[in-house]
């Protein structure tokens, strides 16, 4: 996938931002599929209902379903922005499935399974991550705890690494301050890490 | 810029214009083979498959910052739009917003920049024909981003999608544009630079005026005279419309994005506003690029005005490569809409 961040030389400065939720899925403790739940921001979701909404803004089921599909379409050329990492390996997803929209408070979320093409034992660690290296999307975790949760999983702990997105509240000067003294520039503020540790 | 006395001669004025676009493109090739980051870069296909995209400065270093600052001014304009809907009176922090995103989305590399600045690189003009060039491509590149969204977004309600695939018509159209200038301009200056190559042509030659070539005559003409002997009246106007049409057609993703989020929020007219003073703040930080590319070339012509024919040589061909510069910007940029499939 970094090789095709080099294909892909460069999308925008974020115009889409998300914010992540995910169960990694373990069956036989091996690790087999990513559920993930995307909540596109306000503007983006605009943009992405527009001239498909009724007069009260609402969509119907078809239209909800279809404008998931078109979502992810185009999302594994990117791999879906997510890396699960064993052993510095990155692993290969096959096709998303149960892809569903909802529409709320006039925010989309996307939701769909990531079904790891061959499941993998998690061993002592591994780490599950996203990242845009074209800095189109911008990802935050959900505020709470269990963001990223384990479902049926062997005995294991996640940490996770939340970086402060420069852009959230709007703050230009937090973000300013922190574009200057981030060493190692833009890509390591928006990337989110989470550390697999099983025991 | 008519055709030349004879076949051979529009044949070497070929040959000259399609080995200066070959020299910058193998250089620029190599330049990317040795930094991966691009520096003009197509964006790819949009990830959720509905047609917005945008090209990025580097993550590292100074790129690091402007696109700190990008995102963080989008955010504040995203903000700042659902501020007004609960107070009108958040309107000139919008506008505030607005113009600082303009000023900082402009620092990134785009291809409007690069036009203006190769067309300024390659003729001698004016600071204040810099900064109207400027003003001008910001102000086209605001309204095309206005009447998509009022057009499309409004009027016929397409979606997401369709509008898109109108942008990318209006991308390719704006690429196409910019191969057409960048080769005029190679064009018409190898014509310059094969007068003054071969000696057994005399000052005739219409593509530099009467009396460019005076210089072979007496060697008393000073290189800066000899450069601004360019088509003047409509023939300079159209081809100032056409850097303008060239730099400015292709709207930028985030106007539109923010437009029709303003216009679903019932704040069109807000959006419109916010769009506007962002074309100032473009206008602003192009303007200064076009004052480097002015100030850039008069510096080297002061170096180069010993009146000496290799030196007028030199800058002849410094000017045809300029133009090659654009025609290779443009073409890349052509190329990548039709590698990403986006067509």
């Amino acid at each position: 996938m970094l090789a095709g961040g080099a294909v892909h030389p460069a999308l925008g400065h974020p115009h889409v931002w998300i914010t992540v939720r995910a169960e990694l899925v373990f069956s036989d403790s091996l690790v087999t599929e990513v559920r993930q739940h995307w909540t596109f921001d306000p503007a983006y979701s605009a943009y992405a209902i527009q001239g498909l909404g009724s007069a009260d803004g609402t969509l119907n089921e078809g239209q909800l379903r279809q404008l998931a599909m078109v979502n992810t379409e185009s999302l594994g050329e990117f791999g879906y922005f997510t890396f699960l990492k064993v052993n510095g390996q990155n692993q290969v997803f096959s096709r998303p499935r149960d892809t569903a929209m909802v529409l709320e408070g006039g925010r989309l979320t996307l939701t769909y399974s990531l079904p790891v093409k061959t499941p993998f034992s998690p061993g002592q660690a591994f780490s599950f991550e996203y990242d845009d290296p074209t800095y189109f999307v911008s990802f935050t975790l959900a505020a709470d705890d269990d963001a990223v949760r384990l479902v049926d999983a062997p005995p294991c702990t996640v940490s996770v690494n939340r970086p402060t997105p420069p852009v959230a509240g709007g703050n230009f000067a937090d973000a300013f301050s922190q574009a200057l003294s981030s060493q190692s520039g833009f890509g390591t503020i928006f990337a989110i890490k989470a550390q697999i540790t099983c025991h | 810029m008519g055709p030349g006395p004879g076949a051979s001669r529009t044949f070497a004025r070929l040959v000259i214009s399609i080995a200066a676009v070959a020299i910058v493109a193998a250089t620029l090739a190599t330049l990317l083979w040795l930094f991966t980051p691009a520096i003009v870069a197509t964006p790819p296909r949009n990830p959720f498959g509905l047609g917005i995209r945008e090209a990025a400065p580097t993550p590292g270093g100074l790129g690091g910052v402007i696109l700190a600052l990008q995102a963080s001014f989008y955010g504040a304009l995203r903000n700042g739009i659902v501020a007004v809907r609960a107070d009108r009176g958040a309107l000139y922090a919008l506008l505030g917003v607005a113009f600082g995103y303009g000023v900082f989305h402009a620092a990134g590399p785009g291809h409007g920049k690069a036009v203006i600045a190769g067309y300024l690189a390659a003729h001698e003009r004016t600071v204040a024909k810099g900064f109207g060039l400027s003003l001008a491509a910001a102000a086209l590149q605001a309204l095309v981003a206005i009447g998509l969204v009022a057009v499309l977004g409004r009027v016929l309600q397409v979606t997401a999608a369709t509008m898109g695939q109108a942008t990318t018509v209006v991308e390719i159209a704006s690429f196409t544009v910019i191969v057409m200038l960048g080769s005029m301009v190679t064009w018409r200056k190898a014509g310059v630079l094969l007068a003054a190559a071969s000696p057994a042509l005399s000052g005739a030659d219409p593509a530099c005026g009467h009396g460019g070539m005076r210089w072979r005559v007496c060697g008393c003409v000073t290189i800066p005279q000899v450069l601004t002997l360019q088509p003047g009246g409509p023939a300079r106007w159209r081809e100032l419309g056409g850097v303008v049409l060239a730099a400015g057609l292709r709207p930028c993703a985030g106007a539109i994005v923010l437009l029709v989020f303003a216009s679903a929020q019932g704040l069109f007219a807000a959006g419109i506003a916010a769009t506007a003073v962002m074309a100032l703040g473009t206008a602003f930080t192009t303007g200064l690029i076009a004052m480097l590319a002015i100030f850039g070339r008069r510096l080297l012509l002061r170096f180069a005005s010993v009146e000496r024919r290799r030196t007028w040589l030199l800058v002849t061909g410094a000017e045809t490569l300029a133009g090659a510069c654009v025609t290779v910007v443009g073409v890349s940029l052509l190329l990548g809409v039709w590698s990403s499939g986006a067509g």
